[in-house]
């Protein structure tokens, strides 16, 4: 019973980070068209999964169309697994 | 063995082939090695239809260290005018990013996104542009701040 609390706790953490890194990296094309991914440094601007989070959101919403929720979900999911390897 | 070889050589090919062809495989590996593929979205565009587009492709496929064959310029050209110029296609639906979107409110921007998806035609979506970027480099002057402009398009 303590297990199954531990997993329905670690369950907004999970659903957090749920994001199709392979749509996200055909996504980021957009992306490729300005910048290399040269830009993407660990540990200096972007230290947390909330940080990189809310940078991607602002970057997403500046495009037409704008990025939706999930296609956000899904850059981070590819930035992460890819660059930032944030916990 | 020699079956596992041989199909490790295709997979690459398998792959972007699924996706928008071996053109878009060789212009990534040839081409974008030293530029970003801003420099097919200029304003002022030397590239004025298909006949260009040819030209232009030939042109720096011979400044690349690969020998090109006719074909695959070809493959080249039909990538770059799917997903860029769209010569003789209907228009795309290519993510832009909003021209000094950071000098906009929410509903600034949604308001942009609004009269471009109402615009009735491509060049009436280039005029709400070229106003957009008047209106927004004006507000710059004002505020005293400079624009974000994105990075160039030549890879350091």
């Amino acid at each position: 019973m303590r297990r199954l609390g531990a997993a329905l706790l670690a369950w907004p953490a999970l659903a957090f980070a749920a994001g199709d890194a392979a749509n996200g990296e055909r996504l980021h094309r957009s992306c490729l068209q300005c910048h290399g991914t040269e830009v993407y440094v660990p540990g200096v601007k972007i230290k947390t999964l909330a940080a990189l989070k809310k940078e991607t959101l602002r970057w997403g919403n500046s495009y037409n169309p704008k990025f939706s929720g999930q296609e956000i979900d899904d850059l981070v999911a590819y930035l992460n697994r890819d660059f930032y390897k944030l916990p | 063995m020699r079956f596992a070889s041989l199909i490790l050589l295709l997979l690459p090919l398998a792959a972007a082939a699924q996706d928008s062809g071996r053109g878009r495989l060789l212009y990534e590996t040839h081409c974008g090695t030293c530029h970003y593929e801003r420099v097919h979205q200029r304003i002022k565009s030397d590239v004025k239809d298909l006949a260009d587009l040819r030209d232009t492709v030939a042109r720096w496929a011979s400044q690349t260290k690969y020998n090109f064959t006719l074909d695959e310029l070809e493959e080249v050209v039909a990538y770059l005018n799917e997903s860029h110029y769209r010569f003789g296609l209907p228009p795309g639906s290519r993510r832009e990013l909003i021209y000094g979107a950071e000098l906009m409110s929410d509903q600034e921007l949604d308001d942009y996104r609004a009269r471009l998806a109402g615009a009735p035609s491509d060049q009436a979506q280039s005029r709400i542009r070229a106003q957009h970027r008047e209106r927004i480099r004006e507000r710059a002057k004002g505020r005293g701040v400079q624009i974000a402009e994105p990075l160039g398009t030549v890879r350091r």
